[in-house]
């Protein structure tokens, strides 16, 4: 066994091309991707607050009122600017919208009309961010305009108060109107998660890119496995190695061994890249990611067998583990995240390999996750490479 | 020592005690068959192999001689019938069994990224060899082959005779009693193909190694090989040393292809020829050939001087002349195209 995985690593390591593939390949994808779109992911409001900027052209105690309460609503950054300037935030990205308030916004309100404002929308934000924010910043409108209107009315049954000879009554008036007036400002409510859910938190963009493309890639090692197979076949070494005394399940077992080891090698090298080079979050139990790594690599490396098992050429390794590797990434969310995609795909995520493993790093890295928050993900990945294992084994050819 | 090596002794020591009975063959595979779905590509083969003998195993291809060797040696499980080397069974006891096996597969079956000296390692160390018995044999082997000086470069820049070396090398780290060399000199020059009989011979001069060998290249199989088993169609179409398989053919081979003019002048034409020389042999009347013309005639003659003097008269008395006649020696060539109707290069 030792002298197979020896061998094997000593294999793997003079080829460039798998090294390349297999380590250099997702740290250039990491590094690219992450300045990509850390823009957008400064939407999930993870990287910062959402940013909002607000078009005050009535300028009135009302709009000051609605400014001054949307800067007071959690995961907003609230700027003042010009309707020029807002036109320029929203379309370069910098604030995902705007609010403008027209003049006579306080006049309106003060007749009893329904307040009016406009909103400007960045087009290419994602609807899954932008309309909770529109229903959020509509709820502060209609907050601020309700409590404007019941501030003014207070304000005059006040005065009537104040003009009654019974001192009983106008002190009984009076605290009935400062009751009203706190009870229109506050709201009681807490917020709890179902037992047993963590809290929710979105990932930073590295958070979400050195799992993905850790993920993504190790699964790369199901063609370079496959193709190393393929030629201990074709180059007639497996031939050679039956007629050792060396038993075939330690043969088998030989060729294995190692790719597992570069799995678990390549998941240390990105997380610890995403850690030292982008100060990258590992939790409170960064431990955690072992039992949860080492599945992954055995779900990869089951897959590898299965395709050598089944292949007979190159170009049908290459193929097909292209296809296994770029599709499955791609549905489970390592290129792009769940959050962004529509629910349908969300539940198929949660059926692929690459979704249960990203979202099991997730629980780790961003949700600050335990041994027992990657159980159930550790648990489904070696289900799978336990049934793929059994499916391939029998199929398995030494021989051409 | 390992256990290969220790069998090795023990069967050597039972040979050479006195009064002991005729050594038992190294290789004693008796009627292997083999099926692939329906089609049955080796039925019924068996094979002796005495100590250090050398024998050439030969067959077109898909004769399924390659599954054979790969039954030999351990490498494919037959449907039926046994093997033993040296006397111990391959399927009963196959660790012990196959190290006494070395095994040259016809691909270069080494690591082009590794070293030759790398490559050793790992195949001794598959043998199970100790360190420091790993290193002595793979100094040995390196020398055995004319190596020993290159054995630190990459096998991928070696020229394609130096990868055979190392190939062979490769079989050798465990002394196996039974070696076998499968087409061992495919696209290799003169002077390494000389070097590989070297090392074939002195094998078997120094440790007493019986090989079996197969090669498309029939005039190295009968330098080198002491006795031949032809194969066709998974079964043995003829074993025996090269006079045993010479001798149907007899002792010459005489072709005669008249042309139409000298044939309108022979009473009974091709025919009335094959009646006279009958006697000297075995006669063929050939089809014309592809491009037109008469009939020919072929004789493998038994008394190829009776044989001549007969052709002589015929042409005399019918005043033809002799320009269409061509004589021949047989070789193992003939024997392989009598066997199986193929010649050997379209894969022995």
């Amino acid at each position: 066994m030792l002298t197979m995985l020896r061998k094997e690593l000593r294999v793997l390591l003079a080829d460039r091309g798998a090294m390349i593939t297999l380590f250099l390949s997702p740290i250039m994808f990491i590094t690219v991707m992450s300045l990509a779109l850390g823009s957008s992911f400064a939407h999930l409001g993870t990287a910062g607050k959402l940013g909002v900027c607000v078009v005050d052209l009535d300028g009135g105690t009302a709009a000051r009122a609605l400014a001054g309460a949307l800067s007071g609503t959690g995961g907003l950054r609230v700027d003042g600017c010009t309707e020029a300037q807002s036109q320029e935030r929203v379309k370069a990205g910098t604030d995902v919208f705007a609010v403008v308030i027209p003049a006579g916004f306080g006049q309106r309100i003060a007749q009893g009309a329904a307040p009016s404002v406009r909103y400007l929308v960045d087009p290419s934000a994602a609807r899954q961010v932008v309309d909770p924010l529109e229903a959020a910043v509509t709820g502060v409108v209609l907050a601020v305009g309700a409590e404007t209107r019941t501030g003014a009315a207070l304000d005059r049954l006040d005065t009537v108060a104040a003009a009654q000879s019974d001192p009983a009554l106008r002190s009984a008036v009076a605290a009935e109107v400062a009751g009203l007036s706190r009870a229109a400002r506050t709201v009681d409510a807490t917020t709890a998660l179902p037992s047993g859910s963590t809290a929710v938190k979105y990932p930073t963009v590295y958070q979400q890119n050195v799992p993905g493309y850790a993920v993504m890639y190790v699964f790369f090692i199901v063609t370079v496995m496959a193709a190393s197979i393929l030629a201990e076949r074709r180059e007639g070494t497996f031939r050679r190695l039956l007629s050792t005394p060396m038993p075939r399940w330690q043969l088998l077992l030989g060729k294995v061994a190692p790719y597992l080891v570069v799995a678990l090698v390549q998941v240390a090298v990105l997380l610890a890249f995403g850690r030292l080079v982008f100060g990258m979050a590992l939790g409170r139990h960064p431990l955690a990611l072992l039992p949860l790594s080492i599945a992954l690599a055995c779900c990869a490396c089951a897959i590898g067998l299965l395709l050598a098992s089944f292949s007979r050429t190159e170009a049908q390794v290459n193929g097909l583990g292209t296809v296994v590797v770029l599709v499955l990434a791609a549905l489970g969310g390592c290129m792009v995240p769940g959050v962004f995609m529509p629910r349908f795909m969300q539940t198929i995520a949660g059926y692929v390999p690459q979704g249960i493993a990203l979202n099991g790093y997730q629980d780790v890295l961003v949700r600050d996750g335990g041994l027992r928050a990657v159980l159930p993900a550790s648990g489904v990945l070696l289900a799978v490479a336990a049934g793929l294992f059994l499916l391939a084994v029998p199929r398995f050819r030494f021989l051409r | 020592m390992t256990s290969a090596d220790a069998d090795v002794a023990a069967i050597q020591r039972a040979e050479e005690a006195p009064g002991r009975e005729p050594p038992a063959p190294v290789l004693r595979a008796d009627a292997l068959r083999k099926r692939f779905g329906d089609r049955t590509v080796v039925d019924g083969i068996s094979l002796r192999v005495a100590v250090g003998e050398i024998v050439g195993f030969l067959g077109p291809n898909g004769a399924g001689k390659s599954t054979s060797i790969a039954m030999f040696t351990g490498a494919l499980r037959p449907d039926a019938g046994t093997v033993h080397v040296a006397g111990v069974d391959l399927s009963a006891q196959p660790r012990r069994a196959k190290g006494l096996i070395g095994i040259v597969p016809q691909e270069i079956a080494l690591y082009p990224s590794l070293s030759a000296r790398q490559n050793l390692r790992f195949f001794a160390g598959a043998y199970r060899l100790p360190a420091r018995l790993s290193r002595e044999r793979i100094a040995w082997a390196l020398d055995v082959v004319d190596l020993a000086d290159r054995a630190d470069e990459r096998v991928s820049s070696y020229s394609g005779g130096m990868q055979r070396r190392v190939n062979i090398a490769a079989a050798l780290l465990h002394r196996p009693r039974l070696l076998f060399l499968d087409e061992p000199t495919v696209g290799v020059d003169a002077h390494s193909r000389d070097q590989i009989f070297a090392a074939v011979l002195r094998l078997r001069a120094e440790l007493g190694m019986s090989v079996v060998y197969t090669s498309h290249y029939l005039p190295e199989v009968e330098r080198l090989c002491d006795r031949f088993v032809v194969v066709d169609a998974g079964r043995v179409l003829a074993e025996g040393t090269r006079s045993e398989l010479l001798r149907p053919l007899g002792e010459g081979l005489l072709e005669w292809s008249p042309s139409a003019e000298e044939l309108a002048l022979l009473p009974g034409g091709v025919q009335g020829l094959a009646a006279r020389l009958a006697r000297f042999g075995a006669v063929e009347v050939l089809p014309p050939p592809a491009g037109g013309g008469p009939d020919s005639l072929r004789l493998r003659a038994v008394r190829m001087a009776d044989a001549l003097r007969e052709v002589a008269q015929i042409a005399a008395d019918h005043a033809i002349g002799l320009g269409g006649i061509r004589l021949g020696r047989p070789d193992l060539e003939s024997v392989f195209l009598h066997l199986t109707g193929r010649p050997a290069g379209d894969g022995a």
